[in-house]
């Protein structure tokens, strides 16, 4: 901004000072008024009212009681397919992470071949991110036939989504200095991008991918609504048949397997990207023993000119974690019950039952179509607004930097992490057996799923605030709620906001399949038409979603540049 | 060497990389990784299909990344993570990676810009010592004029790309060389950096 916004304020003394509007704070009002209106208007279209939400409550605590006390005598059966569920998410990981390495160099703007090969590979990293698991999974399984395998398929290529344009980002944030210098060698393009590329984005994809493990084995759960394999089937059957006690054990089996797999990757992930902000002193001075054990490695090697790298603690570490997972990928593999086709058919099956959406038919279902379309967004905004609303309060307790009692902390992360560790679906699911088919239970089911998630990127964007600010602020006296809104909120609310925008793209996806188990929203279109073989409608509905979720992503990355 | 590099392309433009040593004022080591991967880099060039961790060279070649490490002084750093290094020895390694190319010539840019006067004095002993040992011409670009003196046997200053000077520097006193700075001075006011005093050591050239 030029001075002459100024010169006004320090002639007039009289008048109040105010802070001179640019072109962007106009369009932020602008898209903040648009995003409150379609809040409203889809409150109104989904009917949701104060007496519902409460009453189905009430349902909802009617059918918990349903289910007490479990009854176990499904264990074995459920273990099973929980084990097969960890299978589908491993094995759909690895096929991700595979297709997504290649993409991501032709995606990324400093190892791209072309122009051309880098906007085809964004366009199917966001193809990908932009169709739910879910539906691939329907629509797989009706052309490779029930079981793991179409879960597998659809967890690889929908999971390219967001591996491949994490890679991409990781790729075009190395430094470039290293590569000039070692092409300045003489080495050739891919020499360097291994030598110099590669060891700089290792630590994050590791990190990508194991945050993307996570995410998959909740996915993987709920697969088996649609016949893609897993515990999902066994949950889905048994609350068909109104068998609620037998249901809760099935969900508890996979409730500790995905507890556990996300305790264990936040662990790997916090020691490969080395997080030791919360060391204790106990813990510092072990990683002191060990840096001095490993120095000491390291000089031996050194001084018998030993020409392979000493087994530092690091390297063990690296060591056992690759071996662990190639174990595990070789059990998975074998031990999973998929029929062994060639590659050459099932790539096929593939190609054939994506080329059997097109071309997209709007018009045999269109009025259920646009009703199907509305109610998903509207179901999309509910939750999410829902959602920010508990997690507003639930983030701050869970802000270590904020709240001074660690008690307070710990308990609401287990809660949130409790709570978490229940797939969305399953919610959904529940919520409808209690309150009946509709939009309300799939809303307040994604509010739930929404809440947890967001509590916790609002603690993470709190504890990430400065210090100095706060300091400054509390030296001339303010309270600490004065603090926390004038010297924490300021800074956290730029990646807030962003991070909001990214829940709404996440939800739409969510609440376009919330129907497929009687949730509201197109998803009940979807699986229908899945069912039917109208594939073609099934193509249309595809379209839809990924006009809508591109759309929102825009608006995100809009933004997010703007605020930036 | 008599080729256009500008005009080069290819396989043709790798060979004319592979011959002349680049060292850069930011170093451009690769942080994560240790100094002798850091060196080993350097022989990319002589070998075929990309490489990914020390064990991936051949074992000959690693004993020779070891002995440039030692001729920098930092063979002891031969398994330390890169970035854990001074800025003086981070340009070490990266004149044993300019090393490893076997270079027919060497050319510095700015290599002593972002270090102490300690550091800058041992990074320009070894550029020195590996001239005279290696038989190899390195040319230096320099803005400290008195490192120039210390160190060159021959001295060019520049200015927007002309020849301003070029003397030995034996015969040279500081304050010939200052007079060139004076004078861009006087006729360049808007701080644009485009003098700097080429030092090289001159061997025959090939």
């Amino acid at each position: 901004m030029s001075g002459a916004h100024l010169e006004p304020l320090i002639k007039s003394r009289t008048a109040l000072p105010r802070a001179p509007k640019n072109w962007h704070s106009w369009v932020l009002i602008t898209i903040f008024v648009g995003l409150i209106a379609a809040l409203v208007w889809s409150w109104l279209f989904i009917d949701m009212t104060l007496s519902t939400v409460f009453g189905g409550f009430s349902d909802i605590w009617n059918l918990i009681q349903y289910m007490f006390p479990p009854i176990f005598d499904n264990f074995p059966e459920a273990l099973r397919t929980t084990i097969e569920t960890i299978w589908m998410a491993l094995i759909g990981t690895t096929m991700a992470v595979v297709l997504s390495v290649p993409l991501a160099f032709m995606a990324a703007r400093n190892t791209s071949p072309h122009p051309v090969v880098m906007a085809i590979s964004r366009g199917i990293i966001s193809l990908a991110r932009a169709i739910p698991a879910l539906v691939l999974a329907a629509i797989f399984a009706s052309s490779v036939g029930i079981g793991p395998l179409p879960g597998i398929l659809a967890l690889g290529l929908h999971s390219i989504g967001m591996i491949g344009k994490l890679f991409t980002e990781a790729i075009e944030n190395t430094e470039a200095t290293s590569r000039d210098a070692v092409l300045s060698t003489g080495a050739g393009k891919w020499q360097t991008v291994l030598a110099t590329i590669v060891p700089q984005i290792m630590p994050s994809s590791i990190g990508t991918s194991l945050y993307r493990l996570d995410i998959n084995l909740r996915e993987s759960a709920v697969l088996g609504f649609v016949g893609a394999g897993g515990v999902g089937f066994l949950i889905w059957s048994e609350l068909r048949g109104l068998d609620y006690q037998r249901a809760i054990s099935a969900v508890s089996v996979i409730f500790v397997a995905i507890t556990l797999i996300e305790l264990i990757s936040v662990r790997l992930r916090a020691t490969i990207i080395g997080d030791h902000l919360s060391a204790t002193p106990k813990q510092t001075s072990r990683l002191r023993a060990r840096v001095a054990r490993d120095q000491k490695k390291i000089y031996v090697a050194i001084s018998s000119r030993q020409l392979t790298l000493p087994w530092t603690h690091e390297r063990v570490l690296q060591a056992t974690v690759g071996g662990t997972y190639l174990l595990l990928m070789i059990v998975a593999l074998a031990t999973i019950d998929m029929p062994l086709l060639s590659a050459y058919k099932l790539g096929d099956d593939l190609v054939l039952s994506i080329g059997r959406l097109f071309p997209p038919d709007f018009t045999t279902a269109r009025s259920e179509l646009i009703k199907g379309m509305l109610e998903t967004t509207a179901i999309g905004f509910v939750a999410t607004a829902l959602g920010l609303l508990i997690a507003i309060p639930l983030g701050i307790l869970t802000a270590r930097n904020i709240i001074i009692r660690r008690l307070v902390v710990t308990l609401t992360r287990g809660m949130l992490l409790f709570i978490r560790g229940i797939p969305e679906l399953i919610f959904a699911v529940i919520f409808v057996s209690a309150m009946g088919l509709g939009p309300v239970p799939g809303t307040l089911a994604l509010a739930i799923a929404t809440a947890t998630f967001m509590a916790k990127l609002i603690g993470d964007a709190l504890e990430e605030v400065q210090q100095a600010p706060r300091d400054g602020v509390s030296a001339v006296g303010a309270s600490r709620l004065q603090e926390f809104i004038s010297a924490v909120l300021p800074q956290a609310l730029p990646n807030l906001v962003s991070q909001l925008l990214y829940m709404l793209d996440v939800n739409l996806r969510s609440s376009a399949v919330l129907g497929i188990v009687g949730g509201g929203g197109i998803g009940f279109l979807l699986i229908s038409a899945i069912r039917g073989f109208e594939t073609e409608t099934v193509g249309a509905i595809v379209f839809l979603i990924f006009v809508i979720v591109y759309a929102i992503e825009l608006l995100g990355s809009f933004v997010r540049r703007i605020v930036a | 060497m008599g080729k256009q590099v500008s005009s080069a392309s290819g396989r043709e433009l790798k060979k004319v990389r592979r011959e002349i040593g680049f060292v850069f004022q930011q170093f451009g080591l690769v942080g994560r990784t240790t100094c002798l991967e850091n060196v080993l880099n350097g022989a990319l060039g002589r070998l075929r299909g990309p490489r990914y961790g020390v064990r991936s060279y051949p074992k000959k070649l690693r004993t020779e990344a070891f002995d440039q490490l030692e001729r920098v002084g930092l063979a002891n750093q031969a398994y330390q993570r890169a970035d854990t290094l001074s800025g003086g020895q981070m340009q070490r390694v990266a004149i044993a990676r300019s090393l490893m190319q076997r270079p027919k010539i060497m050319l510095a840019d700015e290599p002593v810009a972002s270090l102490d006067p300690e550091s800058s004095a041992q990074v320009l002993d070894i550029l020195l010592r590996v001239s005279v040992e290696d038989h190899m011409t390195v040319v230096v670009t320099l803005h400290q004029v008195e490192l120039a003196l210390g160190w060159a046997n021959r001295i060019v200053g520049l200015r927007d790309g002309k020849v301003v000077l070029d003397r030995d520097a034996s015969t040279l006193k500081q304050d010939d060389v200052m007079d060139v700075y004076r004078r861009v001075d006087k006729t360049l006011d808007d701080g644009r950096d485009s003098i700097s005093v080429a030092a090289s050591r001159v061997q025959p050239m090939p």
